[in-house]
């Protein structure tokens, strides 16, 4: 761990912590493989900003939007490199109606029938379920993959930034709406949000527009808080991984650490275990409610 | 430090609420800080990831699972027929065994019925043939009495012939004549036909 500021002297300050957490443009690696532990990724856009963009206009503001790539944008590559291959494989095997072989594929296999018929299935409706199974698998495993990608010494879990989660909870949102735009039609997929109730004229015209409005937001806030509660399951475990192993370092110089370091490897052990329970609930948890969502849209009462 | 380690516990617990965080670490890094160049290349891969594995392995895998679930259902459905075939078959054949011991039973009442009835025959014949072996002796006895009684009458034919050749022969006188007859009829006597 270098330490070429004031707070970077100390283990357990909260934005070293999190630099093990977030999103960053280098891989951390062991200082004997990289110089200065950090592997920076390889930018392919930079010479386009430096030349065109900050040619044309010096004070061309970067961030947000700033071209560059990031840790989880490899890993995201990764992940959904990992998904193709595997399920590619399966299909190979699989597509002719023959059963599974071998252990992999049976894996994936269960994993897959789990989603269609203990998860699509019982939320979205028999019939329905299928059209929407595609989505569902990938988005089950894209989470689950980049979940477990977090536990790889090195890397880190792409679901732990808000612009992933984000992204993935709008785009179960944007299936909830066409989904549901397309079986209730345009206008009939917004009334439905509002249930029917026997109101005298006078108060429908008060109430009605002011249901309306919470129903809306409450759409909008159960998909945001689908993508913060992935976020924070990530960031939270991942975070206190980070301040166990930081105990290590923050004894170093202490007599104590004879006894803290063993105790921190121990518990950031048990809590890697716990870590790869959350990997799998949280992916489950986020596709189930995708498929909650889609089954309500299109099933309004 | 503790202090330090336990207020970053609490920012990680307190997530929902970014002010938490960054109160916690004061102008520190915010756990809800929205990267949009990440948000782009989420979407950009998982569409991609979606499109590609839809093509080439959710499609597949549908169809596969749902083609080994069909032939399941299938060789189920073949395996109910065929044992409801068996079941059919057996009790066919129950049905026929149960026959055969009948039969087997009807067999042997009719050999038992044969038997009986021909020993009856042969019972039947040996009477009628005892019955037909006495007629005949009878027959026999009585041709035999026939024809001693036709020798008994030709003789005493012969007897009077001689007995009137004798008459003739001598001059009779009337006392000869009946002594004659007596004499004659004394031996006619002594050649009675129920002496033999």
């Amino acid at each position: 761990m270098s330490s070429e500021t004031g707070h970077h002297d100390d283990p357990l300050h909260p934005e070293h912590l999190f630099g093990h957490v977030q999103d960053a443009h280098h891989f951390e690696l062991p200082h004997a493989v990289a110089n200065e532990g950090k592997l920076h990724i390889w930018q392919p856009f930079e010479p386009f900003v430096d030349e065109v963009l900050l040619q044309a206009d010096p004070d061309y503001h970067l961030a947000p939007f700033d071209l560059r790539v990031s840790k989880f944008m490899v890993l995201e590559v990764v992940a959904a490199i990992v998904l193709i291959f595997f399920f590619i494989g399966l299909a190979r095997k699989i597509s002719d109606g023959t059963p599974a072989r071998g252990k992999l594929a049976n894996m994936l296999e269960s994993m897959l029938v789990f989603i269609r018929d203990e998860v699509a299935r019982p939320a979205i409706g028999r019939e329905d379920a299928d059209r929407f199974l595609p989505f569902l698998w990938t988005m089950f495993f894209f989470v689950l993959i980049c979940n477990l990608i977090g536990l790889v010494p090195w890397a880190g879990s792409a679901t732990g930034a808000l612009g992933t989660t984000f992204t993935l909870a709008m785009m179960t949102f944007g299936v909830v709406l066409t989904a549901g735009m397309r079986k209730m039609g345009l206008i009939g997929f917004w009334k439905s949000l509002v249930p029917h109730m026997d109101l005298p004229f006078v108060l429908a015209i008060f109430l009605l527009p002011m249901i309306f409005l919470i129903e809306v937001a409450g759409l909008l806030i159960k998909h945001v808080v689908l993508a913060v509660r992935l976020l924070a399951n990530m960031v939270a475990g991942h975070l206190v991984l980070a301040v166990l192993l930081a105990f290590i370092l923050a004894s170093s110089h202490h007599i104590a650490f004879l006894g803290v370091a063993p105790a921190a490897v121990a518990g950031a052990s048990a809590l890697t275990l716990l870590e790869l329970l959350v990997a799998f609930l949280q992916a489950y948890i986020f596709t189930f409610l995708s498929a909650l969502f889609i089954g309500t849209a299109i099933h309004p009462h | 430090m503790i202090h330090c380690a336990y207020r970053c516990v609490l920012a990680g617990l307190c997530l929902g609420l970014p002010s938490a965080a960054i109160a916690a670490g004061g102008a520190g890094p915010d756990p809800l800080l929205f990267d949009v160049d990440l948000a782009i290349c989420t979407a950009i891969v998982f569409l991609l990831t979606l499109l590609i594995l839809r093509k080439f392995a959710w499609g597949p895998i549908s169809a596969g699972l749902e083609k080994r679930e069909q032939s399941i259902a299938d060789n189920i459905a073949t395996a109910e027929n065929a044992a409801e075939e068996a079941r059919k078959l057996t009790a066919h054949y129950e049905e026929k065994l149960a026959g055969a011991a009948d039969e087997v039973r009807a067999i042997l009442d009719e050999a038992r019925r044969d038997a009986e009835h021909t020993g009856q025959q042969i019972v039947e014949k040996a009477q009628a043939k005892a019955a037909e072996e006495s007629q005949r002796l009878l027959r026999e006895v009585e041709q035999a009495k026939q024809s001693a009684l036709r020798e008994i009458s030709d003789r005493s034919a012969d007897l009077a012939i001689s007995l009137a050749g004798k008459i003739v022969a001598k001059e009779l006188k009337t006392e000869d004549h009946a002594a004659m007859i007596r004499n004659d009829l004394s031996k006619f006597s002594e050649a009675k036909p129920s002496d033999n």
